[in-house]
């Protein structure tokens, strides 16, 4: 079955390439630009098997959305990607998978797939 | 000026310099590293295509490829590296807040007009004291530059079991309902002249002890609190400081 997966990145480019190598790996993936955008989606929308989150968003941090998946969603993972940053101890408990920022997709994929198996 | 308080001053301007280059250098990383992020995504959809066509034949094509990877990760390498080292050593002490925050409204740059107005009890934390008074006083400069050149910064101090909280506040004009979720963004500044990272200072050295900075509602003004651990339970009301 088709898993769906809600992209949340604010990049253009990243956001394109990503989420075209998720579908051609079988994902049914949604994407949002922006923490404002992705909270709205949470909410809104039902049946993500996984939610994978930008750090540094435009407009928030993609961590603090954790708390409104685990509410709304309390059946979808949580996969961040965040570069060095400080507090990333805190952000490796409250997600479910942490994936570096920039990091090759093979691993990102492999992260996702684990977190969702 | 005694050598000892120029040797001070001298500490705070390296930890100054080293906290605005740490905060540029985070958000050059975080640039550089989305862009090798999509050119290592896109690169990667590309050579899984063109396996598939007859240019894969090409030893040429394949070894392209192989450069791109290659040199996308000597490029996060050298994104990695960058300003490593930058910070000075830090010296974690338990020392009483008041010592902190006083530190820091000697240091702060405002103008003649605006005075502090202190309300800190007996709290023990344990921090850089230096870089805790660097997180405080960017708050004071914050709050001082929001106001016309003259009124009372106050800092008041909260504390519970195990944290306190750094409260900030000014008579200003508040900040804007739109710019509210947008205040912590690096180099995002409603003042002219202004870099935009003293936030972004002062929150990335309360993460690095356990705490946060967040902006409050107030009637008027705006009032920024810095959460901490503290190493001590907060004196009962009424008792000896």
């Amino acid at each position: 079955m088709t898993k769906k997966l809600l992209l949340v990145e604010d990049d253009a480019s990243n956001r394109l390439t990503l989420s075209i190598l998720l579908e051609d790996e079988g994902y049914e993936v949604d994407v949002a630009s922006s923490y404002a955008e992705a909270a709205r989606m949470i909410t809104e929308v039902a049946g993500y098997a996984v939610i994978v989150l930008d750090q540094q968003l435009g407009d928030g941090l993609g961590l603090d959305l954790i708390p409104a998946i685990r509410e709304r969603l309390p059946s979808a993972k949580a996969v961040l990607i965040s570069g060095s940053l400080p507090g990333d101890e805190t952000a490796a408990l409250r997600a479910d998978a942490m994936v570096a920022k920039g990091a090759p997709f093979p691993e990102t994929l492999a992260s996702i797939q684990r977190v969702t198996s | 000026m005694s050598s000892k308080s120029h040797k001070a001053q001298e500490v705070l301007a390296l930890l100054e310099r080293a906290a605005v280059a740490d905060e540029v250098a985070a958000a050059m990383r975080h640039n550089l590293r989305n862009k090798l992020g999509s050119i290592r995504n896109a690169s990667f959809f590309l050579a899984r295509k063109a396996r598939e066509a007859p240019m894969w034949n090409d030893p040429k094509v394949q070894r392209f490829f192989t450069i791109v990877d290659e040199s996308i990760d000597e490029a996060d390498e050298i994104v990695s590296r960058t300003f490593v080292g930058v910070r000075a050593r830090r010296q974690i002490q338990v020392v009483p807040l008041r010592d902190c925050v006083e530190r820091a409204t000697s240091y702060a740059r405002v103008f003649p007009g605006v005075t502090f107005d202190l309300d800190v009890g007996a709290i023990a934390v344990e921090v850089d004291p230096d870089e805790l008074a660097l997180a405080i006083r960017c708050l004071l400069e914050n709050a001082a530059e929001a106001m016309d050149q003259h009124g009372a910064v106050r800092v008041s101090v909260t504390a519970e079991e195990a944290s306190c909280a750094i409260s900030v506040s000014d008579t200003g004009p508040g900040v804007p309902e739109s710019e509210r979720e947008n205040i912590f963004l690096s180099h995002r500044t409603t003042k002219e002249g202004h870099l935009g990272i003293g936030l972004n200072i002062a929150r990335r050295i309360a993460v690095r002890y356990g705490g946060a900075v967040s902006l409050l509602s107030a009637p008027r003004g705006a009032t920024f609190s810095l959460t901490l651990k503290t190493t001590s339970p907060p004196a009962r009301k009424g008792a000896a400081p």
